[in-house]
C-alpha cells in the first residue's frame, strides 16, 4: 500500500481556503503521473505479437492513470489553480519513492515486466487499505497471494492511505462549498473522444468534484465489497493480479471464501521470450555518447519533454491541445518501441527508456 | 539577402532524416501485386524495402548550437560573452511531434520538403529566446558527389531555405542580446525570418550508430518584404556543365549588400568536403572577385587585368563550415561595389590543385574555380511544389534576376517536360523486383494547363504563373497510384541546361477525381487504407494496422483524428501529403463512428489482434543505403539530350 506522510493529510485538513488545497492538487497531479513511467516500461517491454493479454491489463491501467492526471488537474483548475506539468521537478527520481510517499517503504523502479515487478511495485501502489481476500484456482501462482492485513486504525498509524488522501481533499472542498468552484472553466479538460462523458466531465462544483474524485479512487483500489470499479472493471489492484495469477478476474458464485470472484478466467501468460530484457532503472548515461543507444534514448526523453510541455499548455487555457499531446505519446510509443530492441552496448541486454526531463535535445 | 544577410547567425549540429523507404519504389503503391517481404529491409540481392522500411518520416535538429552572430557592417561575435545568443541551442519541434520530411511523390524523389517543423532558439534549460514555425519548402541544389570517397546518400547534399512563421520573442531574452534585439528590428511589417539549412553526411546504413542522422550548418536571418522565401534572388554561380564545376564546385548563390557594402557568399553547400563534419576538400588557396570581362569562362586563368581580387576565402580553416553557417562574407570598396553592379562574381583557386595539370605554370591569381551564370542570370520559381485536386488550380512565382537586380521585361518560356518513362523503380539485376509495371509521368498534358505559357516578367521582374488542371483530372493514367507527376520547366527562350540546376522544376501532382460516395463502407476505402498500410509498416505493424477493417474500426477515434488534420500538422496523415480532397472525405464520412466506450477498456480490448507478422530484428546485410541517386540517374537518362532534362 502507499503510505502518504501523515502531515500531508494535516496539511489537507488544516486548509483554511481553496487555494491552500492548491498545492495539494498538484501532488494529487504529479502522485497519478508518477506511476505511469513504471507501467509503461513494462508495457513498452512486451515485445510485439508477445503476452497481449497482460499487455492490455498494463495499457488499460495507464489510460486511467492518464484520466486520473486528467481530473486532478481538472479539480486544481477548477479551483482557481494552475496545474503545473513543465518542468524537471515534476518527473520523480526513479528508482525512489513517490511524491508524497513515506521515504523507504516504497521504491518505484522501471523494469522490464516480471511478476516479481507487477508484486513488489505496481500491486503495492495500487493496494487497498483492505484487499478483498480472492479466490486464485491457479495453485502455482498461489504463493503471490495477497494476505490482507488489518490496518490500525487511522489515529494510531504512522501514515495515512491514498483513499484517506483523496478523503480529506473531498471533505475539505465540501466544507468549502460552492464558491470555492472560482476558476474558469474555459480551462476544463474534456474531451469524449478520448474518455466517456460520465468518467470525464468539467468540474465546477462540489457534486462534480466529489464524483471525480470518487473516479479516481475507485478505479485504483476498487471498493470495500467489490474488486470491481463501477463500470464492472476489475480495478487496478485486481487487474495486475490478473498478471501474477494467470487468469482474468471473473465473477464466480461458486468460489469458497464468500467472495463471488476468483481468479479462474481466460489465461493471462506471462512468456518471458516475449519480454525484452531490459536494463533495470537506466540512466541516459548509462548509454555511451554517440551510440544508438543514447540517440534514441535522448530522443525518447526529448519527445516525453515535449509532452509535458504540451501538457502544461493543455491544462493552462488550450484544452484543444489535447489531441496533440496525444500525437506526442504515439511518437513516444514509437520511440520506445525501437529503444527497447535496442542493446545496450556490450551488454546482453536491452534498453530502457529512462523517463528524464529534457528539454533541448 | 534573406539570411544571405549582414545580420545573420550561424549554427551548426546534427539532423536525423528517418525518412520510410518502402515507397521509394512506385511499384510498391499496387496493393495487387504487393508482397510482405517488400515490408522488410533491402538484401543483398533485393531491395525489399529498400534500407528503412520501418522509418518515421520524422525530422529532427539534434546538438545544434549557435556558433556566431553577425550584427551587420562586418561586425561579427564567436564569443558566448559578447552575445549570450552564442552557444545557444537550435531545437526542433516542442510541445507537438517531431516534423517530418515528404517526398510528393515516388516518381519525383527530387523535391523533399519538411512538413510540421518548429526551429526554436533556447537556452541550455529549454527557455525560448526566439521560436517559429518552418513553412513547408522543398529542397534545393541536390548533388551527389559533395563528400570525396562516399557513394550514394553519403556523398550527398543539399540545402533547405524556408521562412519561420507565427514568431514568438521572449523579451527578457531578446533585450540581454543585441543580435537579437537587431534581428528583431526587422520584424516591422513582416513577422517572418529567413532560415537555411545545409544538410549531407548522412548515414543510411542500419548497422551505423548514426543511422539516419547526418550534418547540418545552418543560418537565420531576417525576411525581407517581396523576397522569396525558398532560395535568395541573388547572384547564382553555375557549373559550366553537369553538377560542378572542374574543381568540384556545385551551384550556389551569393548577394551583394550595398548599404553594408559587403559581399555575402552561400557556400553551404558549394563546396566539395572530405569528412562527416564537413571538412571542405583542399583545392587550394581560394579567393572570391569580379569579372572584369565579363566573358571569362571557367578553367581559365585569370590575370589583373580581367579579374579584381575582394578576398580570399579561408576556407581550410577547421571547423570553417560550423564557425560560419557556410556563409562568407566580404567589405567590398565603392568601386568594386560599382564594379559588381554589371560584371559576374567568379571563385578563382590556384595552388597545387590541377586535376587537368599540364604542367604549365599557373598565373598567380590563379583560375576560374567557378562563376556567375551568363549575364548574371537567375530564374527560380517558388513554390516548386503543388498538389493540385481535379478542377483546381495553384499559381508560383518566377524570380528574374540580372546580377542580383529584378530583370524587368525578360521574356519567360514555360512549358512541361512531357512524357518520362521508368522514373522511381528500383535496381534492374534486382532477384525478386515488385511486378507492378512503371507509369509514366507527365501525360496527359492536357490535364494540367498553364496560363500564360509565355509571358515577360513586371517591372518587379517576377511573372506570375497559373496552373489548372482538368475538372476530371487526369484520368487515373498511373492505374495503381493516384494522380499524375508533372514537371513544368521555366526558362529564358535561349537559356541553356548548363544554366540551371538539373532539378530545377516547378513539380505538380494532379489528383484523380473521386466519385462522390455518400455512404462509404469498407470496400470503398479498403484499398486506400491497405496502400498505407503497406507502404507504411512503422503504422502497420506498431500502431494500428488500416488494412485491416477491424483494427481501423477499434481505433477509428484515432484514425479520424490524424485524417482531420491541418496539412501542416506534423502528425497530418498520410505522411506523404498525397490524399486527394475527394479520398481525404470520403475516408472522413467513413470514419464518422459512434461515442467511446470506457477508459478502462481501451478500443484494442475487446477483441486481441491478430498477431502481426514479426519484423526481422536481424539485418545480417546493410550495405550502402539505395540513394536519391539512382532516381536521379534514371531521370536523367530518361531526358537526356532534351530540354528540361
Amino acid at each position: 500500500m502507499l503510505k502518504i506522510r501523515r502531515e500531508v493529510m494535516k496539511a489537507v485538513g488544516a486548509a483554511s481556503d481553496p487555494a491552500e488545497l492548491h498545492q495539494w492538487l498538484q501532488s494529487a497531479i504529479e502522485l497519478e503521473h508518477a506511476t505511469i513511467p513504471t507501467y509503461l516500461t513494462a508495457l513498452y517491454s512486451i515485445k510485439p505479437a508477445y503476452n497481449e493479454a497482460a499487455r492490455q491489463v498494463l495499457r488499460s491501467v495507464v489510460i486511467e492513470e492518464m484520466l486520473h492526471m486528467t481530473i486532478a488537474a481538472n479539480l486544481l483548475n477548477a479551483l482557481g489553480g494552475s496545474p503545473r506539468m513543465d518542468r524537471p521537478g515534476f518527473i520523480p527520481t526513479f528508482p525512489g519513492p513517490l511524491p508524497m510517499g513515506i521515504a523507504g517503504d516504497l521504491t518505484v523502479s522501471l523494469r522490464k515486466l516480471t511478476r516479481g515487478q507487477v508484486v513488489n511495485v505496481f500491486m503495492v501502489i495500487e493496494e487497498p487499505e483492505e484487499p478483498l481476500d480472492l479466490v486464485v484456482k491457479q495453485p502455482s501462482t498461489e504463493m503471490f497471494r495477497a494476505q490482507a492485513q488489518a490496518l490500525p486504525p487511522a489515529a494510531q498509524r504512522e501514515f495515512g492511505t491514498i483513499g484517506e488522501f483523496y478523503e480529506a481533499i473531498s471533505n475539505k472542498i465540501a466544507g468549502f462549498g460552492d464558491g470555492a468552484f472560482t476558476g474558469d472553466p474555459n480551462r476544463q479538460v474534456v474531451d469524449d473522444r478520448w474518455f466517456a462523458s460520465d468518467e470525464l466531465f468539467a468540474i465546477q462544483d462540489v457534486k462534480t468534484a466529489q464524483k471525480g474524485i470518487g473516479i479516481i479512487v475507485e478505479q485504483g483500489e476498487g471498493t470495500t465489497t467489490s474488486p470491481e470499479d463501477p463500470e464492472m472493471v476489475p480495478a487496478h489492484y485486481y487487474r495486475f493480479a490478473e498478471i501474477v495469477y494467470g487468469r482474468r478476474l471473473v465473477r464466480d458464485p461458486s468460489a469458497p471464501g464468500g467472495q463471488p470472484w476468483s481468479f479462474s478466467g481466460a489465461p493471462v501468460g506471462l512468456n518471458p521470450a516475449g519480454v525484452w530484457n531490459l536494463y533495470p532503472d537506466a540512466k541516459s548515461v548509462d548509454y555511451p555518447g554517440g551510440s544508438r543507444a543514447r540517440y534514441l534514448s535522448d530522443q525518447f526523453n526529448s519527445s516525453y519533454t515535449n509532452l509535458l510541455r504540451c501538457l502544461e499548455e493543455t491544462f493552462n487555457g488550450s484544452p484543444e491541445n489535447l489531441k496533440v499531446a496525444l500525437g506526442i505519446m504515439i511518437e513516444m510509443r514509437l520511440i520506445a518501441q525501437e529503444l527497447v530492441a535496442t542493446a545496450v552496448p556490450g551488454t546482453e541486454m536491452f534498453c530502457a527508456p529512462t523517463f528524464e526531463y529534457t528539454p533541448v535535445l | 539577402m534573406s539570411f544571405l544577410h549582414p545580420v545573420r547567425l550561424a549554427f551548426a549540429g546534427t539532423f536525423q532524416a528517418d525518412v520510410s523507404t518502402v515507397n521509394n519504389d512506385v511499384r510498391h503503391f499496387d496493393n495487387e501485386a504487393f508482397q510482405p517481404v517488400f515490408q522488410q529491409p533491402q538484401e543483398p540481392n533485393t531491395l525489399n524495402g529498400w534500407w528503412n522500411p520501418e522509418g518515421s518520416g520524422a525530422f529532427r535538429l539534434i546538438d545544434c548550437r549557435v556558433t556566431a552572430v553577425s550584427y551587420g557592417e562586418g561586425e561579427s561575435t564567436s564569443d558566448p560573452a559578447k552575445d549570450p545568443v552564442v552557444g545557444m541551442w537550435i531545437g526542433g519541434s516542442v510541445q507537438r511531434t517531431s516534423g517530418k520530411m515528404v517526398d510528393i511523390d515516388p516518381q519525383w524523389q527530387l523535391a523533399s520538403a519538411l512538413w510540421g517543423l518548429d526551429v526554436r532558439l533556447t537556452t541550455a534549460d529549454g527557455v525560448d529566446a526566439v521560436a517559429g514555425r518552418y513553412k513547408p519548402h522543398a529542397f534545393r541544389d541536390l548533388w551527389f558527389s559533395r563528400t570525396t570517397g562516399q557513394t550514394q546518400d553519403g556523398a550527398a547534399s543539399s540545402t533547405f531555405q524556408s521562412v519561420l512563421r507565427d514568431m514568438r520573442w521572449d523579451d527578457d531574452l531578446v533585450s540581454g542580446s543585441q543580435f537579437l534585439e537587431k534581428l528583431r528590428g526587422f520584424q516591422q511589417g513582416s513577422d517572418l525570418l529567413s532560415i537555411r539549412l545545409a544538410t549531407f553526411s548522412y548515414q543510411g546504413n542500419m548497422k551505423d550508430p548514426r543511422f539516419t542522422l547526418g550534418t547540418v550548418v545552418g543560418c537565420i536571418g531576417p525576411q525581407l518584404d517581396k523576397e522569396p522565401e525558398s532560395f535568395v534572388a541573388g547572384r547564382r554561380f553555375s557549373p559550366a556543365s553537369g553538377f560542378s564545376s572542374w574543381c568540384g564546385i556545385t551551384y550556389f548563390t551569393g548577394s551583394v549588400d550595398a548599404g553594408s557594402k559587403q559581399m555575402l557568399l552561400d557556400l553551404s553547400n558549394a563546396l566539395q568536403i572530405v569528412d562527416r563534419p564537413g571538412t571542405p576538400n583542399d583545392i587550394g588557396p581560394m579567393g572570391v572577385g569580379i569579372l572584369k570581362d565579363p566573358k571569362l569562362s571557367e578553367n581559365t586563368p585569370v590575370t589583373p587585368d580581367n579579374f579584381e581580387l575582394v578576398a580570399h576565402i579561408p576556407y581550410r580553416d577547421a571547423r570553417w563550415l560550423q564557425s560560419n553557417g557556410g556563409v562568407f562574407a566580404a567589405s567590398l570598396t565603392d568601386d568594386q561595389l560599382e564594379l559588381a553592379q554589371s560584371n559576374p562574381l567568379a571563385l578563382v583557386v590556384s595552388g597545387r590543385f590541377d586535376p587537368g595539370a599540364t604542367g604549365v605554370e599557373l598565373s598567380s591569381e590563379g583560375i576560374v574555380a567557378i562563376r556567375e551564370s551568363d549575364d548574371g542570370w537567375y530564374l527560380c520559381a517558388e513554390p516548386a511544389v503543388h498538389r493540385i485536386d481535379a478542377g483546381g488550380s495553384s499559381s508560383f512565382t518566377v524570380y528574374a534576376r540580372r546580377y542580383g537586380a529584378p530583370a524587368a521585361g525578360a521574356a519567360i518560356h514555360l512549358r512541361q517536360v512531357g512524357k518520362v518513362s521508368g522514373q522511381g523503380g528500383g535496381d534492374p539485376n534486382d532477384s525478386n523486383p515488385p511486378q507492378a509495371p512503371i507509369p509514366d509521368i507527365g501525360v496527359p498534358e492536357e490535364a494540367l494547363q498553364l496560363q500564360p505559357a509565355s509571358a515577360t516578367t513586371s517591372d518587379e521582374g517576377n511573372l506570375e504563373v497559373r496552373m489548372t488542371a482538368a475538372a476530371d483530372g487526369p484520368g487515373n493514367p498511373r492505374g495503381y497510384i493516384d494522380g499524375q507527376i508533372y514537371l513544368v520547366d521555366y526558362r529564358l527562350p535561349d537559356q541553356s541546361n548548363a544554366a540551371r540546376q538539373p532539378f530545377d522544376f516547378v513539380v505538380v501532382h494532379a489528383r484523380d477525381a473521386v466519385p462522390y460516395v455518400d455512404r462509404p463502407t469498407w470496400a470503398d476505402v479498403q484499398p486506400i487504407l491497405q496502400q498505407y498500410a503497406n507502404l507504411y509498416p512503422i503504422m502497420s505493424r506498431r500502431l494500428i494496422d488500416l488494412g485491416n477493417e477491424q483494427d481501423v474500426l477499434r481505433n477509428r477515434r484515432l484514425v479520424a483524428l490524424a485524417f482531420s488534420l491541418d496539412i501542416e500538422d506534423p502528425n497530418y496523415m498520410p505522411v506523404t501529403r498525397d490524399l486527394s480532397e475527394g479520398n481525404l472525405a470520403m475516408l472522413q464520412r467513413f470514419l464518422a463512428g459512434p461515442a467511446p466506450e470506457k477508459a478502462g477498456q481501451p478500443e484494442d480490448k475487446s477483441a486481441p489482434r491478430a498477431a502481426p507478422t514479426v519484423p526481422k530484428q536481424d539485418v545480417s546485410w546493410a550495405g550502402p543505403a539505395k540513394s536519391k541517386l539512382d532516381f536521379a540517374e534514371g531521370f536523367r537518362k530518361a531526358t537526356k539530350g532534351r530540354r528540361g532534362g
